[in-house]
């Protein structure tokens, strides 16, 4: 089984999202290390697909963009657009490189710089964002600040600092709901301590023994009076996928 | 007796001395004059390019627009911009027909190629608009051509050798769109251009409007709409006009300012133009320091004659008289002759421009690389009145004092 990182709206959104989707456990007795393990063992699908929908708001204009999403493993992602207005646009990652195919001109181009730092598609996160893994432990030390209680549920209230410069966001504080281990509520700061983006967990669905985020809502604490919901349908995980998909040539056919 | 032909006499009577004289004069005023000159050129260079490059003399934008400028935004554009340019350029022409109304879209953007991708600026207009405004297409290199208004694109020198490309080879530019999807357009290169100024030789290219709306799906719109008027002096009038067309449109969402309400660069020009000042200033007092100097020293040399003129009978004031007219004269003279040569020469490099192409490769402003110094009516009048004033008030002191002696006390301290 590998890690699923790539995993929600973009599949891998990021850890502003992923790190929701947990399965209902005991919480008591555990420290701040454990939980962060308990919400990333939560992760653990080997493929996901989903059609999704992000109504993207900003100010009194409302956009929606609909897609469809495979991901395998951690590096492995790939986005089919299906709105009229971005119809046919695909998106490829493959690690940390990101190809989109357009098809008004039929050509490839691969996406850097700056435009990586904007928002994916005009939503409240970038593509940055998804380039981000989601090995949580592996990427933050966490400590536990207490409990609070969110939306009438009791969450763990972890803050989690950087363990190296590479990771986008440098601090970031979860809610981690103490029973289904999922993360309700999710703030990303930069090294200034400045708040960044917000991510909020606003339902889910239950697949086997696990709860799954299927409305997220993301946004960025620069912009104003903005902010994206993203919602998942016709989710499949650990489905058996064509290797073929996740490649060059696939995003041209 | 009379005065001024008096005074005339003195002076081509002791010819070296009002020589000397007036060579103070003239010197300083030849040197403010040509300051002056350079100054003038320098900031109207600035002031005319960020004029007809950046904003226009009066600008036309989204109020959104303005509050996110700095990072061009495409999401805040002027929907059916046509149709509101052609109505202000029918209202404007008709009050100045030299005026040029342009509508615009400037974003950033990341361009590949098979070497890569380089981030960038798109500057988007009517092509044959621009070639009065932006007037790139004076700069395109031999191999080249300007862009037609489809499907081409004119790229900087340096940009394009970082991408690897050459005339006839095809530019992809993918940005982010109105709508926040990503656009893709491939556009052909029919040139590329040498401004010497790097952040435009490395950082820019110009593509047309209809490509640039059909790469950010803005249908009909603009970002923002510019209008260039013939001078400066009907700013305030026109952009009453600009507003009151605005308005009958019947938005609140557009923003209608002059080009000194815009952003921090007219700041820096005002700036700019205090600090000129008080340079000038400080020439100038140098200036009438070295005049002052020479002219106490002539008068003090002729402490004896006043002294003799005293005791031949001559008045008190007849004395001064002729020696403020003597100074007056001199003053009047050298200011003359320094105003005349130093506005032929600021002419002569008006002609012919100061290359300054070198020491402006790493300026980000729009800057000409050649700087044509100008002259005013102003600058012509202050030469000639500064000269003339202070060698006259310098004349007349030492004078007064001499003349308020004992004749045989100014004979002997002479």
């Amino acid at each position: 089984m590998r890690r699923l990182v790539f995993m929600n709206v973009f599949v891998a959104a990021g850890l502003l999202f992923c790190a929701a989707i947990a399965g209902a456990q005991g919480a008591q007795g555990l420290d701040a290390s454990a939980i962060l393990a308990k919400v990333d063992a939560n992760q653990v699908y080997s493929t996901i697909y989903y059609e999704g929908k992000m109504e993207i708001t900003s100010g009194s204009k409302t956009k929606v963009k609909t897609m469809r999403a495979w991901s395998a493993g951690s590096g492995k992602a790939f986005i089919e657009f299906t709105n009229p207005e971005d119809k046919g646009v695909r998106m490829l990652k493959l690690e940390k490189n990101l190809w989109m195919y357009f098809p008004s001109e039929r050509d490839t181009v691969k996406i850097s710089g700056a435009l990586l730092r904007q928002g994916m598609m005009g939503s409240d996160f970038s593509y940055e964002d998804a380039m981000e893994p989601d090995d949580l432990k592996n990427l933050y030390s966490a400590e536990l600040m207490g409990k609070e209680i969110l939306d009438g549920r009791e969450c763990f209230v972890l803050q989690l600092v950087a363990k190296n410069k590479e990771v986008a966001y440098a601090k970031r504080k979860l809610w981690v709901d103490a029973e289904r281990f999922i993360v309700a509520r999710s703030e990303l700061y930069a090294k200034s301590g400045m708040l960044l983006k917000i991510s909020k967990t606003l339902d889910y669905t239950k697949v086997g023994s696990r709860y799954f985020p299927s409305i997220v809502e993301f946004s960025d604490a620069l912009k104003k009076n903005s902010k994206t919901v993203m919602s998942m349908t016709s989710l499949a995980l650990d489905v058996p996928m064509d290797e073929g998909r996740f490649s060059l040539q696939a995003l041209t056919k | 007796m009379k005065i001024l032909p008096f005074a005339a006499r003195n002076l081509l009577r002791n010819k070296r001395r009002s020589a000397l004289a007036m060579a103070s004069v003239f010197l300083s005023i030849l040197m403010v004059i040509v300051l002056q000159g350079f100054t003038n050129g320098f900031l109207d260079s600035m002031v005319r390019n960020y004029i007809k490059n950046e904003t226009g003399h009066i600008n036309i934008a989204m109020a959104g627009y303005r509050e996110r400028v700095r990072f061009m935004p495409v999401d805040e554009y002027i929907e059916n911009s046509p149709a509101l340019a052609e109505s202000i350029r029918e209202a404007v022409k008709a009050k100045d027909p030299g005026a040029i109304v342009a509508e615009r879209i400037r974003f950033g953007v990341l361009l590949s190629s098979e070497s890569g991708t380089k981030e960038a600026m798109a500057i988007a207009g009517d092509p044959e608009v621009e070639r009065k405004l932006l007037m790139l297409d004076t700069r395109i290199l031999p191999g080249g051509g300007y862009m037609s208004p489809v499907g081409e694109t004119i790229v900087g020198e340096t940009l394009a050798d970082d991408l690897g490309l050459k005339v006839g080879d095809t530019l992809k530019v993918v940005t982010q769109k109105a709508d926040g999807g990503l656009g893709f357009r491939k556009l052909r290169i029919s040139g590329l251009f040498k401004t010497s100024v790097n952040s435009l030789d490395g950082m820019v290219f110009q593509m047309s409007l209809q490509d640039a709306r059909i790469l950010l799906g803005m249908e009909n719109g603009a970002q923002q709409i510019s209008v260039t008027l013939s001078g400066m002096r009907e700013v305030a009038t026109m952009t009453k006009l600009v507003q009151g067309i605005v308005d009958a449109r019947g938005t609140g969402a557009l923003s209608v300012l002059p080009w000194t309400s815009i952003g921090e660069y007219p700041k820096m020009i005002q700036l700019m133009n205090v600090v000129y000042y008080w340079v000038f200033l400080i020439v100038a007092l140098l200036g009438s320091f070295i005049i002052a100097n020479v002219m106490t020293m002539v008068i003090l040399e002729r402490k004896r004659e006043i002294g003799i003129l005293m005791s031949m009978g001559m008045p008190k004031r007849k004395i001064l008289s002729l020696f403020l007219a003597e100074g007056t004269m001199l003053g009047l003279a050298g200011s003359l002759a320094g105003t005349a040569i130093g506005v032929g020469l600021i002419l002569i490099l008006a002609r012919k421009g100061f290359d300054m192409t070198s020491a402006m490769a790493g300026f980000s402003w729009p800057l000409d690389n050649v700087i044509y110094p100008s002259v005013t009516p102003g600058t012509v009048f202050m030469g000639i009145v500064m000269g003339t004033v202070v060698s006259a008030a310098i004349s007349y002191l030492p004078s007064r004092r001499a003349a308020r002696m004992a004749p045989v006390d100014a004979i002997r301290s002479a």
